[in-house]
This record gives C-alpha cells, structure tokens and sequence, in this order.
C-alpha cells in the first residue's frame, strides 16, 4: 500500500518536472558568448517559458544545471557546491565549446577542462555559442532522457 | 606624429633606440632608470594615455616590459629589457595612479618587480595558485590539474 503510494507521488513529480524544468544557469569561465544566447532563449522571441523552462532563483528549486564555459580553478568549487545544493533527481546540461571540452581555453593554465571532467553531463550542446534552437534542442533531449525515451547520439541519420 | 606635442627632444635623449615598425608607431627603447622621466614627459606634454603595460619573454635570458601609449591613431611604446632572472621596474603609480592594475598583472603574470608599488598579494590568479608561479613565462612550471569527482 505504502509502495503504491510513493510510486503515484514519484509519477506525480516526474509529470510535473517533464512540464516544468526549473533551470538554473552558472556560468564557470565562459566568455559570455554562451550565457548571452542563453538569455536570448529565454527571451519572448523564443518564449521557452511556454514549455515551462523557466529560471530558478536558487539551487534548491531547480532541476536541471546548464553550465556554460570551462571549469576554471577558481570556479571549481562553486560549481560542485552549486551542484551539491540542488535537491535529486538532478540534471546537467553543458552548454558551449568551452563546456563540451575547454574549447578555446583548452590547456590554459587557469581553466581545468570541460564540464563533464567534475560532473555528471546529461545533455551535450555544441556550438560557439550554440544558438538558441540548438538550446531549445538540447532541452527537449533532455526532457526525452526524463521521460525514458530513447536519446539520439549525435545527428539524426536520414530515415 | 599627428599630435604635435611628442615631447620628440625630451624622449631621444633618454632612450637607447628607436625604431618606426609601422606606419604612426614609433618603438623607443629605454633603460628603466629613465622610464619615470619619460613618462613624466609624455605627461606633462599631455600626449596620448596609458593603454597597456605588456611582459614579453622570448624564453632568452631578458624579459621586456612594454609600456604602451596611444594617442588618436598614434601608438608609442616605451620598451624596457630587465634580466630574466632578476626582473625589475619601478612603479608608474606616482605618475599615472591607474598603471596599479596593469603592474600587479606584470606582477603576477611574469613575476617582475614593480619596485614602489603599494598594493601587496595576488588579484588575478585563484585563490590556491601556488606562490612563486608564473603562468606567463614560458618556462613556468605550471601546476597539476584538480581531481574531479563526477
Ligand atoms: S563556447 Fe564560445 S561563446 Fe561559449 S564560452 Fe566558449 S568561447 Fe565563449
């Protein structure tokens, strides 16, 4: 009885996080370039908050981090804090050549790597800076991953 | 040179060398010892400003420090060869009190001395870079990367 109580409360909260992600932006050495085109999503031009993505205050509300830039020495630590402070299930989506791997900061002296070398990476948005269809894009991946969808990896093949 | 007031007597009397690598640039190579009256010249004749101080190592034995002066299309650049091992220069700050960002930058990067400047510990570099590194000379040994814990 308990069992199928919290089996319909984990439904509940699946179906409310798959039409409402709350995201929460960091941005941890990116040039800005990134964080400028995320902004633009969230933009009405682009109105993602007609799918429910809409920016969390704080780490505790939110669902899914998108990380933009490399991880720099300095920002290593906010990062995994942030990280740390957000309540499970937890995603991540690594926005940006600079995310994906370094990108142009590669090997640079103050920066450590990509996202995915301190966390774990959900969805992988390329780009420099991606464009806000490819965000839009990365987040409906996303939300297929929570649904349990099959995940493409890399690009669609030709039916 | 456009602007007229390039105190030009003041400047080829204090430096060893001069040179034009382009067109409205003139090089002027310095001994540190003259590089406050130089600059107290350009200042006084209120030509141009201060638009960067740049540390050079060509991995040889002398480091060169670049003070960059831009006026309209102009770009003067006062070259100072310091020894590598050994780097020195004095402080702008007496003359110029923004020139602290781009010397302890100097500092940091190449580790120069900037003889005179007031402001003491790091400012550009993380907080658990080790002392004593310095990122942008070429043979800096630089420190390992962090553990990740994904
Ligand atoms: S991927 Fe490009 S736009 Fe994004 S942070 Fe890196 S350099 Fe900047």
């Amino acid at each position: 009885m308990q069992n199928l109580i919290l089996n319909a409360l984990e439904k509940a909260k699946t179906w409310a996080r798959l039409n409402s992600p709350w995201v929460l932006h960091y941005n941890s050495g990116s040039c800005n370039g990134c964080d400028i085109e995320l902004l633009a999503t969230i933009t009405p031009r682009y109105d993602v908050e007609r799918f429910g993505v809409k920016l969390a205050g704080s780490p505790r509300h939110a669902d899914v981090l998108i990380a933009t830039g490399p991880v720099t020495r300095q920002s290593r630590d906010r990062l995994l804090r942030i990280y740390q402070q957000m309540p499970e299930p937890r995603y991540v989506m690594a926005l940006g050549a600079c995310a994906l791997g370094g990108g142009v900061f590669h090997n640079c002296y103050n920066t450590l790597g990509g996202i995915d070398a301190f966390l774990p990476v959900d969805v992988y948005v390329p780009g420099c800076p991606p464009r806000p269809e490819a965000i839009i894009n990365g987040v409906v991946l996303l939300l297929q991953k929570l649904k349990g969808e099959a995940v493409p990896h890399g690009e669609p093949q030709p039916a | 040179m456009v602007n007229p007031n390039l105190p030009s007597a003041q400047l080829a009397a204090l430096s060893l060398e001069e040179s034009q690598p382009a067109p409205h640039r003139l090089d002027l190579r310095l001994l540190p010892e003259n590089l406050l009256a130089a600059v107290q010249a350009l200042v006084t004749a209120r030509w141009g400003y201060l638009s960067a101080i740049i540390g050079l190592d060509d991995g040889e034995a002398t480091l060169e420090v670049l003070y960059v002066f831009c006026d309209g299309p102009e770009v003067l650049t006062l070259r100072l060869p310091t020894p590598r091992n050994n780097a020195q220069v004095p402080t702008l700050t007496s003359i110029i009190p923004s020139a602290v960002l781009f010397e302890r930058e100097l500092r940091e990067m190449f580790g120069v001395q900037v003889q005179g400047l007031a402001a003491q510990g790091p400012l550009f570099l993380a907080d658990d870079w080790p002392p004593e590194v310095f990122p942008l000379l070429k043979d800096a040994a630089l420190p390992g990367r962090l553990e990740g814990t994904a």
